[in-house]
This record gives C-alpha cells, sequence and structure tokens, in this order.
C-alpha cells in the first residue's frame, strides 16, 4: 500500500518510569506531557503513584511534606514567601496546608525573622509562648516607661533601671555576656570604683515601696564584676561615708543560708541585710 | 546604776517621761500630723467630702515605732486623740474589739488632760467657733452650767454635728458628750456602754440605757465617734506590731481578717487617721505581698520608712540620756571613753535602742572598747536569762494594771486577750492544742488533748441576762460536745442572779460540761504571757544587755523557767478526765484555785518568803518582800533574802529576780 503508516516501535514503559522517578527525585516533580506517550501515560502514572508519589492533573510531584521535611532535615530556614523554590508542584494552598500539617504535627516551627515568615526545623532555639508573652510584658513596660519619661522634660531614667529591666527580660544577654567576659572575676578584688556601681546596685535592687535595698541581691548584682567580700567592704565604707545607711533584719528566721553569709554583721549580734541610699548621689 | 532613762529600752506608748530627739525621723512624725491637720480642715470646711487616711510606718526593732506614737501623743496634746492597739494574734479583730480599745483609751491622759475630755471639749470649742486648743476651758463652761442647760447644749450640740454628719448615731454620740460631765459609778457605766461591753443591770439603769450596745452597732459607734473628734481632735488609730499577724509562709486568717478590718475603716469612717506600724522586713515579705489590690490601694496610701539615726543625731541622743543620769562622776563623753563613742557614732546599723543598750552597758561599765557582741558573750545564758525574768516581770506588771483597770471598771478582762493568753499557754503543754472556735458564737475555743475535745465558752458577759444566753448556748452546745465554761473568779455570780445560776446548773447538768473560775493570777499570766511572745515576735524582748532576744530563746526560756504546765489554769483546761466528771462549783474549792501561802517560819523550805516565791514563781526581790511583810510583818527585806539565798531551790538572776529552781 502506497504511504503505508510507519509501524510505531513498542514503549518502554519501565524505562518512562525509571526516568520520570529520576526526575522527581531531582527535581521533585515532572509534567504528566514529559511521561512519555499519551497511551502509555496511564501505565506510568499508575507506577509512579504506587511508588508513593503524587499524581495531579498535570503533574506527578513528590509529597509536599517530605520535600519540607527534607529541606529542613538538611537545616534550611523556609521563607514562607518563597516556598516555592522548596516545593515543586503545588498550588498556593497546598503548599499552605503542608506547612500548617508540619507545624501542627510538631515536625516544624513557624517563626519570625524581622517582618518574614520562615519555616524552621523543630529542633531550632526558639522561644515558648510563655515567654514570649512575658517578654513583650517586659517590653510593653519598659515601652510605657520610656514614653512616659520621653514626656516629661525633666525626668529621666536611671540608667541602672533600664539594664536592669532589659537584662530581666534577656537574661540570655548577662549570661552571653558573661560567657563572653574573659575578665577573671579576680580583678573585683579590688575596689577601685566600685562606689558608682555598689550606687548603681542599690538602685537597680531597691524596694519601691520600702526604699530599701537586700543586700545578698546587691553583692548577687554586682557578682560578676566584684567578689562578695570586695562588695561588703565597700558598703561599710559608703556606710562609714553616710552615703548610705545599712539597717539590721528585724525578720524572724527570713534570711536563708546563704543570704545570711551575704549580709554584714551588725552590732550587738545582729545581721545588716538592708541598705539604702542617703541624700545625693556620690561621685 | 540604773536610771529611769534606760526604762526606755522597753518602750511605753503611754509614757509621760522620756527623750526625744525630735529631728530624728522628723519626716514619719510630720507625715502622721499632715494627715491629722488635713482631717480637721477637710472635716471644718467641707465635712461631707471628709475621708479616712492610712499611712504604714516600718522600721526594724528598736528603730523608734512606739516611740514615734509617745512623741506624736506628746506634741499634739489634745489637738487628737491616740489609740495604740496591738493585734490579736489568735483570735481575729472585730470592729467591737477596735471599739473597745477606742473607748478603754479616751480615759487615758495626755498632758494630765484626759482623751475623752480633749475630745469633747474640743468638739464643743469648735461649735463655738473658737480655737480648738483649749479644750478644758469650754468643758469647765460646760461643766458650770445648771444640769438643765447643760443637757439642752448638749442636745443643741448633737443636732449641730448631726447637720454636719447625718450618719452618725445620735444616740451614742449623746452618751459620748455626756461622759466627761459624769463622775464616778456613771462614768464608769457611760464608757463601759460606749466601749460596746456588756453592761450589768446597774449600769444601764445608771445611764438609762436598756441594753447594751449591740455588736452590730460598732461600725456606726466607730463611724461616730471618728466623726465627732475629726472637728477638734482626729483620732488616730495606731496599729502596731503587725508582723505578729504572720502566721506562716501563706496568708493565714489572721493577716486576712486584719485587711478586710482596716480596709473597712477606712471606707466606712470619715476622719480616722489609721497607722499600721510593723517591722520592715516582715512587712515586706509577710504583710503586703497578702494584700489584695483593693487592700492595697486603702492601706498603703503612704509607707514611711524610719531613719536610723545619723552620728550627729546618735551623740545628741547620747548627751539627752546622760545628761539624766544622776551623779554623772566625769563630763561627757563619760560614761564612754573617746574610742569607745567614736565605734559607737560610726557603727553601721545602729538603732536607737541599741544605742542606748551601749549606754547603759557603758554606765554598768560592761563592753569593750571595740564592742563586738561575739568578744562578750552572756556568760552561760545568764545574762539572757535575768533580761527574760525582768522583761516577763513587766508584763505581769502591765497585766497587773489591766486586771486592776478591769475591776475599778467592774467588767471582765477583754476576752480575745484572754483567748489569745489560752492559745498561747498551749505551745507550752504537750499533747495540748487549742485552736480558735467553730461553735458559731457559742465558744471561742477548741480545747484538745490525747483523751478529749472540748469548747471552750469564755463567759465574759456583765449582764445576768446575756450570761444566761451565753449559758443556754452552751448547754445546746453541750447536748453534742463536750463543753468548758471559763469565767473570771473575780466575776462571780450574786446570789441575786437565780435564772443565770439555774442555767449554770442546767449546763452542768449535761454531764458534758465542766466549769473553770479563772483566778487573777492566771489572768495575769496569760496577759503576760500572751505579751511577751508578741513581743517577743517584735523584736522588743531583750536580754540582760539590752539586746534582743529570739522567738525561740524566749520560747525555750518560757518552757524551762515559768512552769506553764503547772498553771492553775492549764492544769484545768488539759486535765484528761472523763468528760463531765469534774464540776469544780460543786465540788466546794476550784481545783485551779491557787492555795493561800502556808505561813510558817520553820525551815527554809516553808518560809513565808519560799511561799510567797512558790506562789509567784518567778518575781523582783522587792516583790518577795513586799508580799512576805504583808502576810508575816516580821519578814524584813535581810530576813527575806537570807531565807530566799539559803534555799537551794531558789534561783537568783542578778540580785533583783528570783525564782523557783524546780518547778512542779
Amino acid at each position: 500500500m502506497a504511504g503505508s503508516r510507519k509501524q510505531k516501535a513498542a514503549v518502554d514503559v519501565t524505562a518512562l518510569v525509571s526516568q520520570a522517578r529520576a526526575t522527581l527525585e531531582a527535581d521533585g516533580v515532572v509534567k504528566l506531557k514529559e511521561l512519555g506517550p499519551t497511551a502509555e501515560r496511564a501505565r506510568v502514572t499508575d507506577e509512579l503513584r504506587a511508588m508513593g508519589f503524587e499524581v495531579m492533573k498535570t503533574v506527578v510531584r513528590r509529597p509536599l511534606e517530605a520535600q519540607l521535611s527534607e529541606a529542613l532535615e538538611r537545616g534550611a530556614f523556609i521563607p514562607l514567601k518563597s516556598i516555592a523554590t522548596f516545593v515543586r508542584g503545588a498550588t498556593v494552598a497546598e503548599r499552605q496546608a503542608a506547612v500548617s500539617k508540619l507545624i501542627a504535627q510538631g515536625r516544624a516551627l513557624k517563626v519570625l525573622r524581622e517582618k518574614v515568615e520562615m519555616l524552621v526545623p523543630s529542633g531550632t532555639n526558639v522561644l515558648s509562648r510563655e515567654e514570649v508573652t512575658a517578654l513583650l510584658r517586659a517590653l510593653g513596660n519598659l515601652s510605657k516607661l520610656l514614653t512616659k519619661v520621653s514626656k516629661q522634660r525633666q525626668a529621666s531614667v536611671l540608667r541602672a533601671d533600664l539594664v536592669e529591666q532589659i537584662q530581666a527580660a534577656f537574661p540570655e544577654l548577662l549570661s552571653q555576656a558573661r560567657a563572653r567576659n574573659d575578665v577573671p572575676r579576680g580583678n573585683g578584688a579590688s575596689a577601685d570604683g566600685i562606689l558608682p556601681r555598689l550606687l548603681d546596685a542599690l538602685d537597680a535592687t531597691r524596694d519601691e515601696r520600702l526604699g530599701l535595698s537586700f543586700i545578698p541581691q546587691v553583692v548577687n548584682h554586682l557578682r560578676r564584676e566584684f567578689t562578695p567580700g570586695v562588695v561588703r567592704t565597700a558598703l561599710i565604707d559608703a556606710a562609714g561615708q553616710g552615703v548610705i545607711e545599712l539597717r539590721p533584719e528585724g525578720g524572724v528566721n527570713r534570711l536563708t543560708k546563704d543570704e545570711l553569709e551575704l549580709c554584714l554583721p551588725g552590732p550587738q549580734g545582729t545581721r545588716l541585710s538592708w541598705a539604702r541610699r542617703l541624700g545625693g548621689r556620690a561621685s | 546604776m540604773s536610771s529611769p532613762v534606760f526604762e526606755a529600752l522597753h518602750a511605753d506608748p503611754w509614757t509621760e517621761d522620756f527623750v526625744d530627739l525630735t529631728t530624728l525621723n522628723a519626716r514619719a512624725a510630720d507625715a502622721i500630723e499632715e494627715c491629722v491637720q488635713s482631717v480637721r480642715a477637710v472635716a471644718r470646711s467641707a465635712p461631707r467630702t471628709l475621708r479616712s487616711a492610712s499611712i504604714v510606718v516600718l522600721g526594724p526593732p528598736g528603730a523608734g515605732k512606739t516611740h514615734l506614737f509617745s512623741r506624736l501623743r506628746r506634741h499634739l496634746g489634745p489637738r487628737a486623740v491616740f489609740v495604740h492597739i496591738r493585734p490579736l494574734v489568735h483570735a481575729p479583730m472585730t470592729p467591737r474589739f477596735v471599739l473597745g480599745e477606742v473607748v478603754r483609751q479616751l480615759g487615758y491622759a495626755t498632758h494630765d488632760l484626759l482623751q475623752l475630755n480633749a475630745l469633747v471639749g474640743s468638739l464643743f470649742a469648735h461649735l463655738s467657733g473658737a480655737a480648738t486648743s483649749f479644750p478644758s476651758t469650754f468643758l469647765s463652761e460646760y461643766q458650770q452650767l445648771a444640769e438643765v442647760d447643760r443637757e439642752a447644749s448638749l442636745d443643741e450640740a448633737v443636732d449641730r454635728v448631726l447637720a454636719l454628719f447625718p450618719e452618725v448615731d445620735d444616740g451614742y454620740l449623746r452618751r459620748l458628750l455626756q461622759a466627761p460631765f459624769a463622775t464616778g459609778a456613771t462614768q464608769r457605766a457611760l464608757l463601759a456602754w460606749l466601749s460596746g461591753r456588756d453592761c450589768d443591770v446597774a449600769q444601764l439603769s445608771r445611764i438609762g440605757a436598756t441594753a447594751s450596745l449591740s455588736e452590730e452597732l460598732a461600725m456606726p459607734a466607730l463611724r461616730t465617734l471618728c466623726s465627732v473628734a475629726s472637728l477638734g481632735a482626729p483620732i488616730v488609730l495606731v496599729m502596731d506590731q503587725l508582723e505578729n499577724l504572720i502566721e506562716g509562709a501563706a496568708p493565714g486568717p489572721r493577716l486576712i481578717g486584719y485587711a478586710n478590718l482596716a480596709a473597712e475603716l477606712v471606707d466606712a469612717m470619715r476622719g480616722l487617721v489609721l497607722v499600721h506600724m510593723a517591722l520592715d522586713t516582715e512587712w515586706n515579705r509577710g504583710i503586703e505581698p497578702a494584700l489584695n489590690l483593693s487592700q492595697r490601694s486603702r492601706l498603703l496610701m503612704r509607707t514611711e520608712t524610719l531613719a536610723l539615726p545619723t552620728p550627729r543625731e546618735r551623740e545628741d541622743l547620747l548627751r539627752l540620756w546622760i545628761e539624766r543620769l544622776p551623779d554623772k562622776p566625769a563630763p561627757y563623753p563619760w560614761p564612754f571613753t573617746e574610742k569607745r563613742l567614736s565605734r559607737v557614732l560610726a557603727a553601721a546599723g545602729m538603732t536607737p535602742r541599741m544605742l542606748l543598750v551601749e549606754c547603759q552597758q557603758a554606765v554598768a561599765g560592761e563592753g569593750s572598747e571595740e564592742g563586738e557582741a561575739e568578744d562578750a558573750p552572756l556568760e552561760s545564758g545568764i545574762g539572757t536569762a535575768h533580761g527574760l525574768a525582768a522583761e516577763w516581770e513587766r508584763r505581769v506588771v502591765a497585766a497587773r494594771q489591766v486586771l486592776a483597770e478591769a475591776d475599778q471598771q467592774r467588767t471582765s478582762v477583754d476576752a480575745s486577750r484572754v483567748a489569745d493568753g489560752l492559745l498561747a499557754i498551749a505551745k507550752f503543754v504537750e499533747g495540748a492544742r487549742v485552736s480558735a472556735g467553730a461553735a458559731q458564737g457559742a465558744a471561742q475555743l477548741l480545747v484538745e488533748n490525747s483523751a478529749t475535745t472540748a469548747h471552750v465558752g469564755l463567759l465574759h458577759q456583765g449582764h445576768h441576762r446575756s450570761l444566761a444566753a451565753a449559758l443556754s448556748r452552751l448547754t445546746e452546745l453541750a447536748a453534742r460536745d463536750a463543753v468548758i465554761a471559763v469565767r473570771e473568779r473575780s466575776r462571780d455570780f450574786p446570789p441575786t442572779w437565780k435564772d443565770t445560776l439555774v442555767k449554770r446548773d442546767t449546763l452542768l447538768a449535761t454531764g458534758r460540761a465542766r466549769w473553770i473560775w479563772l483566778e487573777p493570777d492566771d489572768v495575769v499570766r496569760l496577759l503576760a504571757l500572751d505579751a511577751l511572745l508578741q513581743g517577743a515576735r517584735s523584736g522588743d524582748v531583750t536580754n540582760g544587755r539590752g539586746e534582743p532576744v529570739d522567738v525561740a530563746t524566749v520560747t525555750d526560756w518560757v518552757r524551762s523557767t515559768l512552769g506553764v504546765p503547772d498553771w492553775g489554769i492549764s492544769k484545768a483546761l488539759f486535765e484528761t478526765g472523763e468528760q463531765g466528771d469534774i464540776d469544780e462549783e460543786q465540788s466546794g474549792e476550784p481545783a485551779d484555785a491557787p492555795s493561800a501561802p502556808e505561813i510558817t517560819n520553820g525551815s527554809p523550805d516553808h518560809s513565808v518568803a519560799m511561799a510567797v516565791l512558790r506562789q509567784l514563781r518567778i518575781a523582783s526581790l522587792e516583790r518577795v518582800v513586799r508580799e512576805a511583810s504583808r502576810i508575816d510583818p516580821r519578814a524584813t527585806r535581810a530576813a527575806v533574802l537570807a531565807e530566799l539565798e539559803a534555799n537551794e531551790g531558789v534561783r537568783f538572776f542578778g540580785r533583783s529576780i528570783v525564782c523557783v529552781r524546780s518547778v512542779g
């Protein structure tokens, strides 16, 4: 027969499946039309589906959660805005659903870095909900204080109070600072220049209602810079100069053993456990 | 050398003779004075807007909190009425208790003028449009009026006060205004009625009242007092030693009860100046955290922390004290050396009381120039025991005074204080437990020991009907539980109270009731023990050198020295017998009534002095001499001293305090 059709060659479905799988492993997605002849496409997709790939209307893809998990396991921090570069073959809605599912399963965490939402591995060191709430409160207070002060022309804030509040809100800062601090504590054996720091510490630890600072707290506040012995000596010196007043403990067995050790011996067998600043600030 | 100067170690809020350095803690004193002035000014200019003020004054032991009270009382004189209240430790404080204390202390004088007269006199002065500085003058004018005219003037005064403060109770106000002009028994009856105590029939008829003031009228009565006083001499109500309200780590019912009462007083009173005094650290850790926001807003209107004396103030104080010492062998700085004086002036943490202790030690030739307490420990605790014995003696004297006042008023000692004392003795009786009762008012306490549990009803009522009602309630209670009825021996029933006697017999006939007559000595011991333990908690109990003694040491001393389990009331209250088988009234002589001292002059063990000492257990030598000479006029001081010294069972603390060595 003239012009007879050329007989079609037999199609190797297994080869098509292998090829598609390789593409899927590499790219995560392959278009249906790239799977081979239309007649064989159904067989190929069946094979791929059986392997755990997801067959969609126009593409075959690796499961979205697997794609995301793998990326996270590699330590990727995935900006949700550009998640498409990590997850192929999915619509926006499907990506969002996959992200939510991972978070719900505890396999990933969503964080905010500045304004960008990111998906990070579940083991990442992040703040708990409670920590966030506490921080929000601390910063809110600080913000309120600063706002109030900024509105009063003649008012300011004690630097020591600010540092104290920030350290209370971010204890990591203190520990990091301690870790970085290569100055040995022994340097604090010298009382030179301690008075301003002592007064700052008294301000920072002062109970506003009583106007008194608890001496063990003052010693601990300065522990990073000075040994307890130096602080205690400085307290006595300051009292001698009339800069502060040391007061005896009036409580009934309220001091712990550690606190007792940090307090100063007072007259007639008493312990001096409280200090109060007197008059103006010493230079 | 002993001097009244050193009596100031134990602050007495009502002392007239004390050394004061007005610059010390002037800020706190000014704060209270400002409140008084402000209350008076608002009361006069805009009475409808008048509110109460509340100040918290804090300081370590010996900083001068109670001294501040004395200073203000003396400084303001008739321009304010001062009331000093130690909190009830074991029973809740009620408006009625506060009312009772306020009216009782209206009977105290400042600058020889009764506070009652200051209050009423300054009110009259204000109503006359005159200055209120000389209330006595106005009282005298009223006094000189014929009774009819005076009554008319009082009516007019009541009307004018009602126009200013419509909420005052006119009946209460009328009797309050009458009180300064009444005399003798009538005035006592008026004060008893005004204080909310249960008056007897004679008292009620004397003042023309049909019944005592009921519990629910306590707040209106207080409101009336505060409003009326605000026009001339505002009431300054000082609640001292509040640290005694702390029961443990968590806020207890006493503290919460106090906070509620104080908040209610601030809300409901007009023109009251409420001052809360406590140890600073105890307030900070134990009291304030227990207050809710509403209570804080009412109680903490202002907080003043007492300062310690500066070196200059210390020197001024020392000079003031030393000036008053008799027979000074050398000029100032005697009794100090220059070196010792410098140390004392420079030492950190020196309270006024510590300074006085240093002065006392220097006068006695004790202590060293270095002066560290550790360098000169009290030998074998003798100084501590000596000091505690003196502290006990002091509180016994104060309790006797309270008892004498009650006797004079023909009334019982405040039942709440007796309840406090009963709760206190339980700490020293093995296996005994006393708690606040929950028998709907029929009984105040619940006593438990190894064998029994019983409700304790304190029968303090003065009127036979009130007493009969209380007995009926106890009888009802006795139908299901064991009951102990306690009444002061001095308030025995007259034979004319037939109905009351029948009620008592009915109670005892239930077979579940016991009757205990509380002897005067036991009342004194209960009050003194309660005061001693409260003082210890507040750091006000000192050893022989005047240094504070901790609660544990005081408790040990009480346990080892006072023989609390052998007190008549302890034996009677905690005895383990079959329920209802003891009716001391029917058995003739009460088991807890102390036997009269055996008067023989044979062996030292049976001497008059020993008999007296066994009765007193611990006392000053002078008192033993006094009591012994009363029994036997031949007992001279030398004889008593010789007898006591010869007896091995007697222990001397120094040369002035003696006690029976083996108690039992």
